[in-house]
């Protein structure tokens, strides 16, 4: 009897202590945060590892969160995102296209992060797109700018010095062309193409301006002469076959692996992918943008990808640190090492240890980012709309002859109706 | 036994005590409805929401399948108004014209080549269902290779042969590179229910005009081609409407150009759909796209009636 009597007090005693002691620690109650992402965490490829392993990485440091992942393919992570927040649910954190940001911030999906972003934090980010009217509606996880990926052995042959201007690379690429090698290429299909990826470094290195408060400007000479030097470079200089009209940047891409190109217009992201075949490995250098008047080159177009905590989110002091985490430093260094992936910060920068396969691609892209630290780059109204029009401009011009000025005029005022703009 | 003895009795047809009444009859007539009405049901309830849907999004400014604001008929007046819509109408109605009559007609054919007993004809008829059977999307990424300017089996063939290397997928052959994939992808559909159809015309008939010495275009036009004619009403329509609706092959073979040379209208709606998420006038695409296809498909049933009358 004795012996239970003491049993029980050494059980209330037990119990009560527990009691305390979760009551010690209120922000350690288990909480699952859900997070939408494009990347397959099942699969191998190298930025679903990665952002595996920052996750993973969180998990660890926050033992009472729970991260619930959920695949969704990028085309359709949007529209999926925006019906489900709409409708009290979705997810707690996702991954923001830099396409498609507008949309969130407009239909009220992202929860501005302003009080978690404060001071320090919420600076020094690579390729900046998610500040809108002063609101932090995401934090970039990591920059994807654009540049001209090129052969380094073929261009050696050359004997030319490094081009700087749009007249020199057009000269080097014309001396890179020879039998089925061509000095340059970019796919000019409607199905995907990066002309606006090219189209707007060319205006912004000539001084011009691709939008004017919000509305479609791109038909000023700087643009008439982007345009001209595309034609140029199929006609005139013979670089770039005029099949091109027909190829995708993927077309492109496979081109270049397989040695029909000398050099390309590339995003940061496909770099690894650009230098692994055979033709390519450990050949492939890095040219930016030439510019006529800056000897810096032409600012490079940033396309991102931010992590956003969305309005229906139950748990946004736990969803906030999560963004944190996958954009700070120690992501940035597992980023850097897994994939090869740029950082979301400038801080980051010291002792970053690349993938040894793309080290020197990597850094150049991170410092032609620097170098343009502020960059012109705005948020179209309709970015998806824009690159349509833009590139149906090229087509007009390159298929049916249409004068340079009146298809770029046309798509303006296309895209300036489409979007309100008078 | 006599005669009244077996009158006396009755097989018991109708269930004792059960008189067939006014009730039975109607219950009769329901039945074979009521078996379908689970599927009719279901049909109305997964289509019918989707175009209430159309029509009434049309009618909205919405964005992601979110309303914003009443616009009335604007994204009509928009379609007509815009000529790169009314492009995009002229060159999918130039698309059906092409695509119909060749994926009908080389389904006719084959099925009047399978529906004569050869060894091989088993393993031709498996043979000839694969591109049914293969999906839009392979489709297209099939014919992309195979029309590829300079990597593609047709540029080399030329090359090998000593012919000029033409670009299949330019501006003046994009169409028809377009056409020639449909209509591989399509036949099959046609070529089977044709043979079906043919393998029901009495053997007897067909045997009576040989011996009567009329040609074999003379029994085609008057004993084959009125018995398949129901049939191809059939394949016409249901290819019509195919090719109304077509979106992955010209987004994948060609990504609707050169230019917007095969920027079908129901490809244009996919992408202010899903890529510009203009809902409103995407919804107003659809309902023009519906109306095109009741359209069509009434004019063949007229045209069918008619030529019965």
């Amino acid at each position: 009897m004795k012996a239970n009597r003491i049993f029980l007090l050494a059980a209330m005693l037990s119990a009560s202590g527990i009691a305390f002691a979760q009551d010690g620690k209120k922000d350690a109650k288990p909480v699952e945060l859900t997070y939408w992402t494009m990347l397959d965490h099942s699969s191998k490829d190298a930025r679903a590892r990665t952002e595996r392993a920052i996750l993973d990485k969180f998990m660890q440091e926050n033992p009472n969160v729970k991260i619930k992942v959920d695949t969704t393919p990028w085309n359709k992570l949007p529209q999926k995102t925006i019906l489900a927040v709409q409708s009290g649910g979705g997810p707690d954190v996702s991954r923001v296209s830099f396409g498609q940001t507008l949309e969130y911030v407009n239909l009220k999906t992202l929860k501005p992060l302003n009080e978690y972003f404060q001071g320090e934090a919420g600076s020094g980010l690579l390729g900046e797109s998610t500040v809108f009217n002063g609101q932090r509606m995401g934090v970039v996880y990591t920059p994807v700018p654009n540049a001209i990926l090129y052969r380094k052995d073929l261009f050696a042959e050359t004997g030319l010095p490094e081009p700087r201007t749009w007249d020199e690379f057009a000269k080097v690429a014309a001396a890179m062309t020879k039998g089925n090698v061509y000095g340059f290429g970019i796919g000019l299909s409607p199905a995907k193409s990066l002309v606006p990826n090219f189209i707007q470094p060319y205006i912004w290195g000539a001084g011009g301006k691709v939008f004017n408060e919000g509305c479609g400007a791109w038909d000023n000479p700087e643009g008439v002469r982007s345009v001209q030097f595309l034609s140029d470079m199929i006609n005139k200089h013979k670089a770039m076959p005029s099949d091109v009209l027909r190829l995708s940047n993927d077309d492109v891409l496979d081109g270049f692996r397989a040695g029909r190109f000398a050099s390309v217009v590339e995003e940061a992201s496909r770099a690894s992918t650009a230098a692994a075949s055979e033709a390519t490995k450990g050949k492939v250098g890095l040219w930016r943008f030439p510019s006529d008047t800056n000897a810096k080159g032409s600012p490079p177009y940033i396309y991102s990808w931010s992590i956003g905590v969305t309005s229906s989110t139950k748990h946004p002091e736990e969803a906030a640190r999560l963004v944190k985490f996958m954009t700070d430093s120690t992501a940035d260094h597992i980023k850097a090492e897994t994939s090869g992936e740029l950082p979301a910060r400038a801080a980051s920068l010291n002792g970053i240890n690349f993938n040894p396969a793309n080290a020197e691609v990597s850094s150049a892209f991170v410092r032609y980012l620097a170098d343009f630290e502020k960059s012109p780059q705005t948020y179209p109204k309709n970015p998806a709309k824009f690159h349509d029009l833009l590139i149906q401009a090229v087509q007009q011009v390159m298929v049916d002859s249409v004068p340079i000025q009146k298809a770029l005029s046309d798509s303006v005022a296309a895209y300036n109706k489409a979007v309100g703009c008078k | 036994m006599s005669t009244d003895a077996t009158a006396t009795v009755e097989y018991p047809l109708q269930p004792q005590g059960h008189r067939p009444g006014r009730w039975s009859s109607v219950r009769a007539a329901l039945l074979p409805y009521a078996f379908v009405a689970p599927a009719v049901l279901l049909v109305i309830a997964v289509t019918g929401y989707g175009t209430y849907y159309a029509f009434e999004y049309s009618l909205y400014e919405a964005t992601i399948a979110i309303k914003k604001n009443f616009v009335g008929l604007d994204n009509f007046r928009d379609i007509v108004d815009d000529t790169t819509t009314r492009g995009n109408i002229a060159v999918t109605f130039l698309y059906v014209a092409a695509a119909v009559p060749s994926m009908v007609g080389l389904g006719l054919g084959l099925a009047i080549l399978l529906n004569r007993n050869h060894r091989f004809t088993g393993l031709f008829r498996t043979l000839l269902i694969v591109p049914w059977i293969t999906s839009l999307v392979i489709t297209a990424l099939l014919w992309r290779f195979v029309l590829n300017g300079n990597l593609g089996p047709v540029s080399r063939l030329l090359e090998i042969v000593g012919l000029p290397n033409v670009q299949l997928l330019d501006h003046h052959w994009a169409m028809v590179s377009l056409v020639i994939a449909s209509a591989w992808n399509g036949y099959a559909f046609s070529m089977v229910l044709l043979l079906a159809s043919l393998q029901q015309i009495p053997e007897t008939v067909r045997r009576a005009a040989q011996v009567d010495g009329i040609s074999p275009w003379l029994t085609f036009r008057h004993i084959t081609f009125p018995h398949l004619k129901p049939t191809l009403l059939i394949v016409t329509i249901i290819g019509s409407m195919h090719c109304l609706n077509m979106i992955e092959l010209p987004l994948i073979l060609t990504g609707g150009g050169p230019g917007r040379r095969t920027e079908l209208l129901p490809l244009r709606l996919y992408r202010e759909a899903f890529d510009y998420y203009n809902t409103g006038l995407a919804s107003a695409m659809a309902v023009v796209v519906f109306a095109f296809n009741v359209v069509l498909t009434a004019l063949y049933i007229l045209s069918v009636r008619r030529e019965r009358a």
